[in-house]
């Protein structure tokens, strides 16, 4: 467990559409208690709004707890039927990368070093899927 | 002099004692019915003095007891001449200061009140002066003067009452105030009571003073005195009946006075203009008010206790299928375990259970469920005495997670569950346990290398096979085993959180004896917020001759789980050398391609770690069990 100042005093979130269906939402700061319900709101309004393939930046996030790892489970969820989530750099902090490890959710989440990578993968999944 | 009190006081008095009288009944009207008690004697002793001296002060005596009498009629003697000089004292005194010659017979009969007639001579004096002052009646109410004549018939009646005259005043003051009250109304009801009771107060007042016959008045008084007070008030009669009224009305006056401090009282609210005394009047009513509703919201209050210990009561009925009271030891093991909800909104969900099996082992359950709060609690349930069935037939942590795990993910709905699951064996001194998304228990006084966490498995609930790992510690010496909730790391402290590192330094610190509550009590002390609930539960094991053992990581293996590098990364973790890492991964695949699940065990103690691959078929209970019964027979 990682032991780091701040209480979700620094957390940023923001959303880019890229062609219908693709959205990549970049998430900067600590992913916690305080930042979760509006990590949760925005990742289940961009599935609202017909978003099948998701790409969470996690690059910038400096720490992520069971809350917030909670959020990320149901979004999963919801993106089962016809869709993908991936994590891009939550490898990147090796603090984040323990809490994924340390919960075994880094084998249900299909994490990805670069945003790239990840935007591939959840491409290549339409192609698969259609 | 005399007259002039005699008329102006019933003005000034009744509101006056109108109040105290209400200030003493209230309690009285709360504790009982007691006032109608009261009134009986209250009529018909004012009735009778104020016929006999025609100052009913000393007749108010109602309740008057019998030992305050003497006290009581000298107390009279002195104050109640000071208010009214009719009185029997008064009557005497007034006599002095009027008319000193008009009775001997007065003399007698207050042998006893003599001191009291002493000090009357001066009383009068000073009251006399006094009211003059405050009230322009008195010329007029001179008039009143010839009133002596019957007052001196009526000394007689006085003396009867000579010895119950001077209660305490104050509940002279009650007395007299209820008697007319109820005189008038029948209702009983203060608030009207005091009304009417001053009004016609005033009537007699302005009556005695206009006409001028006040004399005539009194002297009808004084004749209708023998009636009984209920009576003649009833009947209204007239003059006698205003006059008897009059004369009660001075009777408490002349009671009030009997205390010094409540003379004084009397004295200041004889100041206070009509309106502000109208305005007390509604204040007392407005107490009154309150008081009653105030009684109400007590027993209301009452009823609402009642019904919130029986909440608490299945409450905690609630709480025991999901924080169960543990016993301070379960054979050679000392337990305990402990629970602080969050102090945000994340409360509820986390879960424990402690229960000896049937060999001997003890076992721990130990859990968050997210989806916090009231929600949680079935799941909660479901959770806990499902593993702890699994784990009472007999099969391992791992197993009975991997088992558990499918058949509560159907039933956790949109939540999941972290859990560690864990046994301990006190003759082989080992330590098996199995986590879920949980963290692994911190093992304190063992020289076991910290549990490997790369490659854990997932709680339950998302959607991906857990109970996927096992780590084996033997225990040689005493140990302190530590089993928490996430809440406990990811606490707040200036800032930074909790950590396992803290939880590790605070579980140093805490002495042999400490509890789990101990143990979050000192971290609540630490920790600025609690965002998330703390559970905690502590395993204290005791020293053995045991040399240590070696300690058993297992891995269970799918292809999938292969593909995303979890074994390479296991048994990196491990320090299992890179060109090894590739022959075992190899084999993982060729193992895994026939059987379907793989079981990689690291055999770590000295040396390089031994590592040994064995098929588990967990994909039904029946072969699940059957290795289950395996594992227990390599343990037991």
């Amino acid at each position: 467990m990682k032991e780091r100042s701040g209480t979700g005093a620094t957390f940023a979130i923001s959303r880019r559409d890229l062609e219908p269906g693709t959205t990549v939402v970049a998430v900067a700061g600590e992913l916690d208690l305080a930042s979760a319900p509006n990590l949760k709101w925005t990742l289940n309004d961009s599935i609202a709004k017909g978003a099948r393939r998701l790409v969470l930046d996690m690059s910038p996030v400096t720490f992520i707890d069971s809350t917030a790892l909670g959020v990320l489970v149901g979004v999963q969820r919801n993106l089962r039927v016809g869709g993908r989530l991936a994590l891009a750099g939550a490898d990147r902090d090796p603090d984040v990368l323990n809490i994924f490890e340390l919960t075994g959710l880094d084998s249900t989440f299909d994490m990805f070093s670069t945003i790239d990578e990840a935007l591939a993968w959840v491409r290549g999944s339409e192609a698969a899927a259609g | 002099m005399q007259p002039a009190p005699s008329v102006s006081e019933p003005r000034r008095r009744p509101p006056v004692a109108a109040a105290l009288a209400f200030a003493v009944l209230l309690p009285l009207i709360f504790a009982s019915p007691a006032p109608a008690k009261h009134d009986p004697p209250g009529q018909s002793a004012a009735v009778k003095h104020g016929h006999a001296g025609g100052t009913g002060a000393t007749g108010t005596t109602p309740a008057a007891s019998a030992p305050y009498g003497e006290e009581a009629q000298a107390q009279s003697g002195q104050t109640g001449e000071a208010s009214s000089p009719a009185t029997p004292a008064p009557a005497s005194s007034g006599e002095a200061g009027g008319q000193p010659a008009t009775s001997p017979e007065k003399g007698k009969t207050k042998s006893s009140a003599a001191p009291g007639h002493a000090k009357a001579k001066h009383s009068p004096k000073r009251e006399a002066a006094k009211t003059p002052r405050k009230t322009p009646e008195a010329p007029v109410a001179s008039v009143a003067e010839p009133a002596p004549a019957p007052v001196t018939t009526a000394t007689p009646t006085q003396t009867v009452h000579a010895p119950v005259v001077a209660a305490p005043t104050t509940t002279a003051a009650i007395a007299t105030k209820h008697a007319p009250a109820r005189a008038h109304s029948g209702t009983g009801t203060s608030a009207r009571s005091h009304r009417t009771v001053r009004r016609p107060a005033r009537r007699v007042a302005s009556a005695s003073t206009a006409s001028g016959t006040s004399g005539a008045v009194l002297a009808a008084a004084t004749s209708g005195a023998r009636a009984p007070a209920r009576s003649s008030t009833a009947h209204g009669a007239g003059p006698s009946a205003v006059a008897r009224q009059l004369a009660s009305e001075r009777r408490p006056s002349a009671a009030t006075s009997g205390l010094p401090l409540v003379h004084s009282v009397t004295r200041i609210i004889n100041v206070v203009p009509p309106l502000i005394r109208a305005l007390i009047g509604l204040l007392i009513g407005l107490a009154l008010l309150l008081a009653i509703s105030s009684r109400i919201t007590a027993a209301r209050a009452r009823r609402l206790l009642r019904q919130r210990e029986e909440l608490l009561d299945d409450v905690g009925l609630l709480q025991g299928a999901l924080l169960p009271p543990l016993p301070a030891r379960i054979g050679p093991i000392g337990t305990s375990a402990a629970y602080q909800p969050a102090s945000g909104p994340g409360a509820g969900g986390d879960f424990y259970d402690v229960f000896a099996l049937g060999d001997g082992r003890i076992a721990v359950i130990l859990g968050d469920v997210s989806g916090h709060g009231r929600d949680a609690l079935p799941q909660t349930t479901l959770l806990r005495f499902t593993l702890r069935a699994y784990i009472e037939a007999g099969l391992s942590p791992r197993t009975a997670l991997a088992t558990a795990g499918p058949v509560l993910e159907r039933q956790l709905g949109s939540s999941f569950a972290t859990v560690a699951v864990a046994t301990y064996d006190p003759r082989e001194r080992q330590l098996v346990f199995s986590c879920a998304g949980h963290p692994p228990p911190l093992v304190l006084g063992s020289d076991a290398a910290a549990p490997i966490t790369s490659a854990s498995a997932p709680p339950i609930g998302v959607g991906a096979p857990t109970g996927t790992r096992q780590t084996t510690v033997s225990i040689p010496g005493s140990a302190l085993v530590c089993f928490y909730t996430d809440g406990v790391v990811e606490a707040r402290t200036s800032g930074a959180l909790f950590g396992s590192r803290r939880l590790q330094r605070v579980l140093a610190s805490i002495s042999e004896t400490a509890t789990a509550e101990t143990l979050l009590t000192r971290i609540d002390a630490e920790i600025d917020a609690r965002p998330d609930d703390m559970a905690a539960c502590l395993l204290r094991i005791e020293g053995g001759e045991l040399p240590p053992a070696v300690t058993v990581e297992e891995l269970a293996l799918d292809m999938r789980e292969i593909e995303r590098d979890r074994a390479t990364r296991f048994l990196r973790s491990a320090g299992v050398h890179p060109a090894e890492i590739e022959q075992v991964v190899a084999e993982l695949r060729r193992q895994v391609a026939r059987h379907g699940r793989v079981v990689l065990e690291l055999h770590l103690g000295e040396g390089a770690p031994e590592i040994v691959l064995s098929p588990q078929n967990v994909a039904t209970l029946q072969p699940t069990i059957r290795a289950a019964a395996g594992a227990q027979g390599a343990l037991t």
